[in-house]
């Protein structure tokens, strides 16, 4: 093969592939018009130069450790498009690197080992197996993460489902209409209704007047201003059970947006037993332990509140300071056993004595007791401590070692004021003792008045008091 | 069919440890990890050895590059891998995740060179060694079940070497196996050149 052969040039140019032919000293000896399309290298500047001037890679010695036998007839080489995509390095108008399948076969011209290097461009091929591989995987990628992501909604919206169903709490899901869309079997419990019953109804059915009515309003007024009194805090509320009756709960509701409608979720429940043990043990935290009457901090309470409550009102307020007499002495004569008895004896029977609103009885310490009067003139509160007295001397419990009657008897002292700004209830308290002082000191069993600024006065016995 | 006698057995394994070992240095450059070769085991299969010997394998499916060669003597060399050596294989060279059962253009392209490589660096290595010029073939790749590959390639009258070796890459095992069918008029005369070449 000469290059001046123009039937061989036709032939190769013709070819729709890129051909090279390389003698065995490594001189390109053709190099046809497909190649020089791709290289933008004519005939006339590869021909008769070394390959390694021409293709520098390919006279790179993995190549040509490859290409060496077969100059000598060995098997042909192949150089194959995912090994070896850019045998020959050159782009497509657009870029694009062209991916390459070459074959090399032993070629004799004229009795002398040749090779011939057959390129053909596999880039769109190459390309579109690619992409549709690409395409194949990620079709299947995203059948698969559907799958995934179906299957976990499936076992959520299951799971969801089945804490709905068995949780304590009552779950209550309305529209924006207030019609009860979902009712769970604790709801069921709670309000005695079956589901069936009031899915489709108003959930103001669920609550007594005056809630009910003002429901739908505080609906409205949410949907109108995003203003609410409910939504995402939970609160004390009044339900409404099938029977009527009544209930305290705690309730917190939930905005649910499903596409542009809105729901609201409801989880509640009752808090009747939780209000009953509160309230028993706000009651056992104001009573005195052994005498089962108000205690020491009920009673500081009560003064605070009717004092500064008779300071509003301008009303008096008086108070008895009670102790019984040589109680000690009581004790140590007929042991703490009998002590106790006594003092729960005296301290109902002293109870017992006050009976209208705001009148509070305490225990004050020891044997030591307090009577609260709101609204009670200092000479009302007097009679009254004189009834006290009266009462537990009747009660006829004997002392033998009291040193002022053969039976348990009490020293009072009585103080009332009309509370003002100028003094605080520490002073009234502190002229209750003033006075039971009085009375200590005039001889025990006996009523002592004192008032803001006055001499403690003894208060005789009349018997026929009455308030 | 004449004998191959222990000593031409020997030498012939020789040979194609050479060809093998070539192979791997130029696979050693395409993977950029060292290769570890086993030196090869070869099997002369009898003509009513080779069906029963080839077709009782439990690859389900294998691949296969087949390069026909004539000459002095004439007859087919084939690699092949099974399929699980071939996607170990087309991992290692493409840097692609290639799924298992598809016969696609990338593990098609790889595996056509790889056996290009591995057959021509053992033919080549016989043929220097014999000082025979044969003819070849372009390799080409062929995917399936072993008995129905072969089925059309073998002859009652064949004979055959099998050529088994084992290379390691990156803790990877995988396992190439040759076949030179031969007729066994051409097998004898293989085994003449072979005999005259390496006994004198």
């Amino acid at each position: 093969m000469s290059s001046g052969s123009d039937t061989h040039m036709e032939l190769l140019d013709a070819l729709p592939m890129g051909i090279l032919v390389l003698s065995e000293d490594l001189l390109v000896r053709q190099w046809n018009r497909i190649l020089a399309d791709w290289t933008g290298l004519t005939p006339e500047q590869v021909i008769g130069r070394p390959v390694a001037q021409v293709i520098p890679s390919l006279a790179e010695p993995r190549y040509l450790a490859r290409i060496n036998p077969v100059f000598s007839g060995g098997p042909p080489v192949l150089f194959s498009p995912q090994l070896h995509p850019h045998l020959i390095p050159c782009s497509r108008a657009d870029g694009v690197a062209r991916i390459q399948q070459t074959t090399v076969t032993p070629l004799l011209v004229h009795g002398m080992n040749h090779v011939l290097l057959a390129v053909q461009d596999v880039t769109d091929l190459v390309l579109t197996a690619r992409e549709s591989r690409q395409l194949h995987q990620q079709a299947l990628g995203d059948i698969q993460r559907r799958e995934q992501a179906e299957e976990a909604l499936q076992a959520g919206a299951q799971r969801l489902r089945a804490i709905v169903e068995n949780t304590v709490e009552a779950i209550i899901v309305i529209n924006q209409q207030g019609v009860i869309e979902e009712f769970n079997p604790a709801a069921e419990r709670i309000f005695g209704y079956g589901a069936e019953e009031v899915i489709g109804a108003n959930v103001s059915l669920l609550m007594p007047e005056p809630y009910r009515s003002e429901h739908d309003g505080y609906l409205q007024r949410y949907l109108a201003s995003g203003e609410s009194h409910i939504i995402g805090v939970g609160r004390e509320v009044t339900g409404r059970r099938n029977d009527g009756a009544t209930f305290p709960m705690h309730l917190a509701v939930g905005r649910m947006e499903l596409g542009d409608r809105v729901t609201f979720v409801g989880v509640l429940h009752d808090i009747t037993a939780q209000k009953q043990l509160e309230e028993h043990l706000r009651i056992l935290s104001l009573k005195d332990g052994l005498t089962g009457i108000y205690n020491r901090r009920a009673f500081d309470e009560g003064l605070e509140k009717e004092w500064r409550r008779g300071r509003r009102q301008n009303a008096p307020l008086s108070l008895i300071l009670l102790d019984i007499d040589f109680f000690k002495r009581y004790n140590d004569t007929y042991g703490h056993q009998a002590g106790d008895a006594c003092l729960k004896t005296v301290a109902r029977k002293v109870a017992a004595s006050v009976h209208r609103p705001g009148d509070l009885a305490a225990r004050y310490g020891g044997e030591e007791f307090v009577v609260l009067l709101p609204e009670t003139p200092l000479d009302e509160a007097r009679q009254i401590a004189e009834r006290i007295r009266q009462a537990v001397a009747q009660l006829a419990i004997p002392h033998s070692s009291s040193g002022v009657a053969p039976v348990i008897s009490i020293s009072l002292g009585v103080a009332g004021m009309v509370p003002d700004r100028q003094h605080n209830s520490e002073a009234l308290l502190q002229h209750a003792d003033r006075a039971l002082y009085g009375a200590k000191s005039n001889g025990r069993n006996r009523v002592c008045v004192t008032r803001p600024g006055a001499e403690v006065t003894p208060y005789q016995a009349e018997p026929d008091a009455s308030r | 069919m004449v004998q191959l006698s222990d000593d031409l057995l020997d030498a012939l394994r020789e040979v194609i440890n050479i060809g093998v070992g070539k192979a791997a240095g130029t696979l050693n450059e395409l993977l950029g990890h060292h290769i570890v070769l086993e030196v090869p085991q070869v099997v002369v299969l009898r003509p009513e050895q080779i069906v029963n010997h080839l077709t009782q394998r439990p690859y389900d499916s294998i691949s296969l590059v087949v390069l026909q060669f004539s000459g002095q003597f004439s007859g087919l060399s084939t690699l092949m891998f099974t399929s699980d050596s071939a996607s170990k294989l087309v991992d290692l060279l493409v840097r692609e995740e290639t799924p298992l059962d598809e016969l696609d253009a990338i593990k098609t392209g790889t595996l056509t060179e790889v056996g290009n490589i591995l057959l021509n660096a053992v033919m080549g290595s016989m043929a220097n060694l014999l000082g025979s010029r044969l003819s070849y073939t372009i390799p080409t790749y062929q995917e399936g079940p072993l008995a129905v590959l072969l089925r059309p390639i073998i002859r009652p009258e064949s004979a055959a070497l099998e050529i088994t070796t084992r290379f390691t890459v990156q803790s990877r095992q995988i396992t190439g196996e040759f076949l030179l069918l031969f007729e066994v008029v051409s097998f004898d005369a293989f085994v003449a050149v072979l005999h005259t070449a390496l006994l004198g």
